[in-house]
């Protein structure tokens, strides 16, 4: 039901682009991931169709805005649906919203919160000591020639 | 009698490593689906590089977390001999099958956001300390109680942090990691014109088809994928009495 809810929601939101249209399922199962074992389907439908639209408004504002040039939309995709998907286990969970009850809303909001601490100290760890070590970027040429060129020695076939 | 115990043991105990066995392959074949999504959004030029980073990412994922992932987050080794390894019908060895195929995930969604531009070795290096050290000592802190974070939870706040299949622990982790990349790497060369955003045209003719059939496949993987992530994780098969309804029940939630 998560994924039916990032299908229609993802639809209405991304004005049948079809890119938004084949991700917006993804958004819904990442975010129904968290509560997958306690939630009523409904909920599930629900959880599902608000990953779809955060995907949708999160990718185009991340893209156009703040000209964050991530290719397939990983951070709002599985960042920020998962965190969502971390709440929503803390809402929808609850008995009072037809779940299995046993969470807390405030242990899903400090879970949460931890892991993505911890990804973004990790992160800048890692990644920022091999940028400083030995770079991480392809240099202008190898970047135009195209990643499996520069990389590979190889090129695809042109059909067009 | 004794000799039926022991037969309904085996038979349990072996339903049990097939049933992770089964999730473990499905998930593998979300990896399929990172390649796919990735070769279908990239431009012709960087499409051979996506499906070989998915491939060796694994690789180098698999390692780190066999020789210290694991080892970090559940506190388990398997430098014992064959013999004991192979005990319980291998239960063990599968369970770090499955996980480790989750593990190899995080690495796999970085690599969408870093596409078409990144260098080869560095990221893949990268890929291996963050299996390695990074996840798992977030996921044994959440799924094996590490550090006593999750106790502190419960008393706190009456529960411990619920994560049944990762939304935080993969998703989340993986997310947040793939920002802290992109951001360090930065945008790419004529991705933005005097402060506009610039399509980079994947074409839509014929090479069109090809991305549209990437996708499709992506989401049927993925969903058969989350459907069993759902499946076994908590319900620990049978530690949990209500185990085998929750498994279905995971079905419809995710579907």
């Amino acid at each position: 039901m998560a994924m039916v809810g990032g299908i229609i929601a993802s639809l209405l939101a991304g004005k049948n682009d079809p890119g938004f249209i084949h991700n917006g399922p993804l958004a819904g199962l990442v975010a129904i991931c968290a509560g997958s074992d306690i939630m009523h389907p409904i909920g599930a439908l629900f959880v599902g169709g608000v990953a779809g639209a955060l995907f949708v408004w999160m990718f185009t504002i991340a893209q156009n805005r703040w000209k964050i040039d991530d290719v397939l939309g990983v951070w709002p995709l599985h960042g920020l649906c998962g965190a969502w998907g971390g709440i929503a286990a803390g809402i929808f969970g609850t008995t009072a919203f037809g779940g299995l009850g046993g969470v807390s809303l405030m242990s899903q909001l400090t879970g949460t919160i931890a892991g993505i601490l911890i990804a973004v100290a990790g992160g800048l760890i890692v990644y920022g000591a091999i940028k400083v070590f030995c770079g991480l970027r392809l240099d202008e040429e190898e970047e135009f020639n195209g990643a499996d060129l520069s990389i590979h020695k190889i090129e695809s076939m042109y059909m067009d | 009698m004794d000799s039926i115990n022991s037969a309904v043991e085996t038979l349990v105990q072996s339903s049990n490593t097939l049933f992770i066995l089964m999730g473990a392959i499905m998930v593998f074949a979300m990896h399929a689906g990172f390649a796919f999504l990735e070769v279908g959004t990239v431009r012709q030029k960087n499409q051979v590089n996506a499906l070989v980073k998915i491939m060796t990412d694994f690789g180098f994922s698999a390692v780190a977390y066999f020789f210290v992932g694991y080892w970090i987050a559940y506190d388990v080794t398997f430098f014992s001999d064959a013999q004991t390894l192979a005990e319980g019908n291998g239960y063990e060895l599968v369970k770090f099958f499955f996980l480790m195929t989750f593990a190899a995930a995080i690495p796999a969604i970085v690599s969408g956001g870093i596409a078409e531009r990144a260098r080869f070795w560095p990221f893949l290096i990268a890929s291996a300390l963050v299996v390695g050290f990074v996840y798992p000592l977030f996921e044994g802190i959440i799924w094996n109680g590490n550090y006593g974070f999750q106790n502190w939870l419960e008393s706190t706040f009456g529960a411990p942090f619920h994560d049944f299949a990762g939304s935080v622990v993969v998703h989340g982790v993986g997310g947040w990691l793939g920002l802290v990349a992109v951001l360090l790497l930065g945008v790419r060369k004529g991705r933005y014109k005097s402060g506009r955003l610039m399509a980079f045209p994947v074409k839509h003719s014929v090479s069109g088809t090809g991305r549209m059939d990437s996708v499709y496949r992506l989401v049927w993987l993925q969903c058969y994928v989350s459907t069993n992530t759902g499946w076994y994780l908590r319900s620990g098969c049978s530690k949990q009495p209500d185990g085998d309804g929750r498994r279905y029940h995971c079905i419809i939630t995710c579907r």
